[in-house]
């Protein structure tokens, strides 16, 4: 170590630190009660059934949280989808379609 | 003898004008919106939908151009209907049989924290081809409503059967009414301007998708400790020492530092 220069050290630890920052931590996934918790804040119906798979989108691995239900005087074969894409990783909803 | 005050009129008027355009605008969905740096702003509408459905979608543009915070502009669309793939930046209004879904339209935004980076509209045949819904008013109402989600409009109200609030982001079995819900009404001008009456530091809106680094990351000169960020932690004798610089949304450099000590290394 007494040989190496000090500039030189400190690139090649910080170039470590970048390659381990970049790769990222391994983070624990949410479970699928927290990202339903999380989805269900997005509706304002009550729903009648409640779905999630685990999926990805574009890559990231999400819940893929699906509510259906009904509404007061809604038509016949009708009803209200809400489908909600919670990141596994961080809880953060990445997308939403709703009707 | 008290004296009449028209001061004290006019500051209860204000009071009063400010109370009821709060209560009145609160349709917003979830707070989520199209960043931008002014209003208003551009937003294009990539058009994959057929024929029956053309006249529908330049009613619903031009009728939401009537907001002074965003302007909505018709492009060629990029997406064979039945995926109806997002585009980044954009909206892409589709149509196609999808199915008994139970839904006769459907909207989809992604997101970047609050900010929408793309959406999708969805129109679904296999309803607006039965005798119920192929209708002008129910095809105003839906394309009209649908293409309002993607910008962050929500339902102004969500009960079918009771009387119509004029606006076409009010559930209703009776599009026509009247009041007629096929197009919008004051409220949610007025809740387009409570949602996009502040400036964001970047644009979502006619940009491309957030990459997963922000490119800052990759412009950190590592020569310089005040790029370094902030000391996180510091080993006793502070020669091993731990930066964390952060760019947000789980992004951040760590630099780990093993600080020369030439005197004792020398030995």
């Amino acid at each position: 170590m007494a040989g190496v220069p000090l500039r030189a050290r400190i690139f090649v630890a910080a170039v470590l630190a970048l390659a381990v920052a970049c790769a990222g931590p391994s983070e624990a996934e949410i479970s699928r009660d927290r990202a339903v918790a999380i989805a269900r804040q997005q509706i304002t119906f009550q729903p009648d059934s409640t779905e999630a798979e685990r999926t990805t989108l574009n890559g990231k691995p999400v819940w893929r949280v699906t509510f259906r239900g009904r509404l007061p005087g809604q038509p016949p074969g009708l009803f209200e989808t809400a489908i909600v894409d919670v990141d596994r990783s961080n809880g953060e909803i990445v997308r939403i379609a709703r009707t | 003898m008290k004296t009449f005050s028209w001061r004290g009129c006019f500051i209860a008027l204000a009071v009063t004008v400010g109370f009821t355009t709060v209560t009145f605008a609160d349709h917003s969905w979830g707070g989520y919106h199209w960043a931008r740096e002014a209003n208003p702003f551009t937003l294009k509408v990539g058009d994959n939908v057929s024929s029956a459905w053309d006249a529908y979608l330049d009613e619903a543009i031009s009728d939401w151009n009537a907001s002074e915070v965003l302007e909505l502009s018709k492009v060629v669309g990029t997406t064979r209907p039945r995926q109806c793939r997002a585009t980044a930046g954009r909206i892409e209004v589709c149509n196609e049989r999808y199915g008994n879904t139970g839904w006769l339209g459907i909207a989809q935004i992604w997101l970047d924290g609050l900010h929408i980076t793309q959406a999708t509209t969805k129109l679904n045949d296999t309803y607006f081809t039965t005798s119920t819904y192929n209708k002008p008013a129910w095809r105003r109402l839906v394309t009209c409503q649908e293409i309002a989600h993607d910008f962050g409009l929500d339902h102004q109200d969500e009960v079918f059967d009771n009387p119509n609030l004029g606006s076409c982001m009010d559930y209703t079995n009776n599009p026509l009414g009247p009041p007629s819900n096929e197009h919008p009404n004051s409220h949610d001008f007025a809740e387009l301007i409570d949602i996009y009456s502040h400036f964001d530091s970047t644009t979502t809106a006619g940009a491309s998708l957030p990459k997963a680094m922000p490119p800052a990351m990759g412009h950190i000169d590592f020569d310089t400790p005040a790029q370094w960020g902030q000391l996180v932690r510091s080993s006793r004798d502070g020669r091993v020492q731990l930066f964390e610089l952060d760019f947000g949304r789980g992004h951040r450099v760590v630099t780990h530092v093993f600080w020369a000590d030439p005197e004792r290394d020398r030995h």
